[in-house]
């Protein structure tokens, strides 16, 4: 099932990827394990005409079985949790030191972007915003910080493995990081109102040269352009 | 208090009732007329998803407003006025009484008013469809600020209207809830002890105390939603002082609750119908009893999952991610017993044992799916994708449709006193469990292909058109799936007037509600209520004439 997933393009992502196709195995094989045995008990013991059922409401052998089972189940979830669990602290609980800092805006219905401009401070004149499409540069860390003016909202990245909502009132620091440049998705895949379906952005992943010439160019239109 | 022969008017029969079996009528005949919107609501969501922007037959175009709203309808008729009255309200009503051994409910005017409140609430919600702005549109999950906030949502009445039919289902559930579990207590026949219960009492009897401990947080949270609707109190809106999250915490730690309220019953049903259809006892009784008791307890412990990524402290999702995949347990032991159950049995392949075996066909894939979004770190990418849908279908589906037409077809002779017609049963099972899962399977792949759930028009991402021949597939498969029903109704509607008269035990099952009369009379019992002498499901008892031993003495 995995060539169903897009291209993975961030640090992280094959980390997520590979619990993913973990948990598919494990899945898998008891989904065909019991499916099987299933059809086979319907078929051994259907019209079994003339023939009496064996009178047991499971012996005490029967459920130590079982439990026994049940502790193999155990032991499978406890794997799944402790092999889950350094990729979400990778990814949710740990941040690492960023090579540069993004502002995300969310509002019904669309995103803008604030960077620190030259001086790498917020707030500062030098400030420049782009509208529904994330600049980055590839092979940078990027630490985001995700707030929102109204609803909720979520930050969906597909190609990073990102996720997070985006509430009115906080500001969620958030980090991903690229290994390829290109043209990948932004969406909202949270119900943010009527016009939900329209906020969609781009992320956009540039060679560090074509980012910083973008990044001049952006400055030079908000800044020097007299567009304030 | 055995009054049968006793006079009553039409309304006091069919529609103010006090009699649990009339009631529990009342309530399987709101649950099917839920049952037609919400599926008309699905084949409209469909056909958007499959054929965006083209006008739907019967309907028209699903613009965006109305897409959103239809989803929240789907949902919330879905769940609260589908599922709750078909798993919870009908079988308990007519079921719990005559499986311990009683005339009625403990509070028959009670259980009368609980099925008059949901009604309401029924009512208001459909209703809700005819206001100015239109019906609530903030999923039916509802979270705030959008569904707390008319200038957000767009939406006012349509809120407002959502929050009382709500509370309509919630209030009706508990008032039921009380009296399924006081009846059960107070009012066992002689000889009627808790572990000679068949297992749907059990599970009737759990869902009604699950939903009891966990439907508190989330009314005070409805009524704080509707203070903020009509009174901009500003509960969840942070400008005012408020807290977003705090409406996913009251509704999630009732959501989760809220899932076993629905899937336990079902599990009562296969169980009773494994036995019966594989003349065997329930394998494994006691432990299925504690089993169940253990995902009770757990299952208050797990809701933040569905929040991992909603922005709690990231360091509660590891614990909640254990506590969600340790609820594997209980519920894998109790599938052990099931299919143990089978095995070694005569297994006949009759309508209701065919909705049972597809119940455990069709559950295990919504259960084995759920570790994915369990784990916490796979939910990073697959939270609200289609993934989420077709994982919780998976779990939605069997329980209220393979569990509710188990039910409905198993004990359909004695609710009526007539038989269905076997040959439309088998055709609506297979139709049903081909196009359910015609209509599912494929969203697991669009899912994992990062494709979200709820956007009103998919064509306006270019990134989705790949999925364009699986969503049709999807959407074909939905509306094959809808029309089958209309076998049901059929057969519903032919056998109920028409069908062959049911003896009162078709099945030569044991447990006590098959030794009333098909139909029970006023009262079940006649003069003297019955003693109960052994357990439900003592089938195939060696050195025994009949291969079934009734749990009651003859009087």
């Amino acid at each position: 099932m995995i060539h169903h997933f897009p291209e993975t393009i961030s640090s992280y992502g094959p980390g997520l990827d590979y619990m993913f196709n973990l948990i598919l195995w494990i899945t898998g094989f008891f989904f065909v394990g019991m499916e099987g045995y299933l059809l086979y008990l319907v078929a051994r013991y259907a019209f079994r005409k003339g023939q009496k059922a064996e009178y047991e409401h499971g012996t005490k052998a029967q459920i130590i079985w079982l439990l026994v089972f049940a502790v193999v189940i155990l032991v499978i979830d406890l794997m799944i949790d402790i092999k889950g669990a350094p990729t979400w602290h990778n990814v949710k609980e740990h941040m690492p030191a960023t090579d540069m800092t993004i502002k995300v805006s969310a509002k019904q219905f669309d995103w803008t972007f604030i960077y620190p401009g030259k001086d790498g401070a917020f707030d500062t004149a030098d400030d420049v915003s782009s509208y529904r499409e994330l600049h980055v540069p590839v092979g940078k860390k990027v630490k985001v910080i995700l707030t929102s003016k109204d609803v909720l909202h979520s930050f969906f990245l597909p190609e990073v493995r990102l996720k997070q909502d985006v509430l009115p009132g906080r500001e969620i620091p958030q980090w991903f990081d690229t290994n390829k440049a290109g043209d990948f998705h932004l969406v909202c895949s949270e119900l943010c109102g009527f016009g939900h379906t329209r906020m969609m952005g781009a992320l956009k992943v540039h060679e560090e040269k074509d980012y910083q010439t973008w990044l001049a160019q952006l400055t030079k239109e908000q800044h020097e352009g007299g567009a304030q | 208090m055995s009054d049968h022969g006793h006079k009553e008017s039409f309304i006091s029969h069919y529609i103010f009732s006090t009699d649990h079996k009339m009631i529990g009528k009342q309530f399987l005949l709101l649950a099917i007329v839920m049952a037609l919107f919400g599926g008309f609501m699905a084949y409209l969501i469909r056909w958007q998803v499959a054929f965006p922007n083209t006008p739907a037959p019967f309907f028209g175009l699903v613009s965006p407003d109305k897409f959103n709203a239809i989803i929240t309808m789907h949902g919330t008729i879905m769940i609260f006025f589908v599922g709750m009255p078909l798993l919870s309200a009908f079988p308990s009503n007519f079921l719990v009484p005559l499986m311990v051994g009683a005339r009625d409910m403990a509070f028959p005017k009670l259980n009368m008013a609980s099925f008059w409140i949901n009604f309401v609430g029924a009512a208001a919600l459909i209703a809700s469809l005819l206001v100015p702005a239109g019906p609530f549109a903030a999923g039916w999950t509802g979270y705030a600020p959008l569904s707390a906030s008319p200038e957000y949502s767009g939406v006012k009445w349509g809120a407002v209207l959502w929050v009382v039919a709500l509370s309509g289902a919630f209030i009706s559930s508990t008032l039921g809830g009380l009296n399924y579990l006081v009846t059960a207590i107070t009012m066992k026949a002689p000889g009627m002890t808790y572990f000679k219960l068949p297992m749907t009492a059990w599970m009737l009897l759990a869902s009604a105390l699950t939903f009891f401990l966990s439907v508190g947080p989330v009314m005070a949270g409805a009524f704080m939603l509707l203070m903020d609707n009509l009174f901009h109190t500003g509960f969840f809106l942070p400008a005012k002082g408020g807290e977003p999250l705090l409406w996913q915490h009251l509704f999630w730690f009732f959501g989760h609750p809220e899932v076993y309220v629905l899937f336990f019953p079902a599990l009562g049903f296969c169980l009773d119908i494994l036995a019966t259809f594989s003349r065997k006892p329930v394998f494994g009784y006691k432990m299925i009893v504690a089993s169940t008791g253990s995902a009770i307890a757990l299952s208050f412990i797990v809701w933040a999952h569905h929040m991992f990524v909603s922005g709690i402290d990231p360091r509660l999702a590891t614990p909640f991610s254990i506590t969600t995949i340790l609820i594997s347990i209980p519920f894998a032991l109790i599938i052990f017993c099931m299919y143990a159950t089978i095995r070694k049995g005569i297994v006949s392949l009759e309508v209701p044992m065919l909705w049972a075996l597809g119940f455990l066909a069709t559950f295990l894939i919504g259960g084995l799916t759920g570790i994915f979004l369990g784990a916490a770190a796979v939910d990073i990418y697959l939270h609200g994708t289609y993934f989420v849908v077709a994982h919780f279908h998976y779990t939605m589906f069997p329980s209220i449709f393979f569990g509710g037409f188990g039910a409905v077809y198993y004990w359909f002779p004695k609710i009526f006193g007539r038989m269905l017609n076997k040959k439309l049963g088998i055709l609506h099972f297979t139709l049903t469990f081909i196009f359910f899962n015609g209509t599912f399977w494929p969203l697991f792949f669009v899912g994992i292909g990062g494709m979200i759930r709820r956007i009103a028009d998919p064509s306006a991402y270019p990134q989705f058109a790949q999925f364009a021949g699986t969503n049709a597939l999807a959407t074909v498969s939905a509306v094959c799936l809808i029309a089958t029903q209309m076998i049901f109704l059929w057969n519903f509607a032919l056998s109920v007037f028409k069908g062959k008269k049911a003896e009162m035990n078709p099945y030569n099952a044991c447990s006590l509600e098959w030794q009333a009369p098909s139909p029970p009379p006023h009262g079940n019992w006649g003069e003297n209520l019955p003693t109960v002498v052994s357990g439900p499901y003592e089938f195939s008892k060696p050195g025994e004439a009949n291969d079934w031993i009734p749990q009651a003495k003859k009087v």
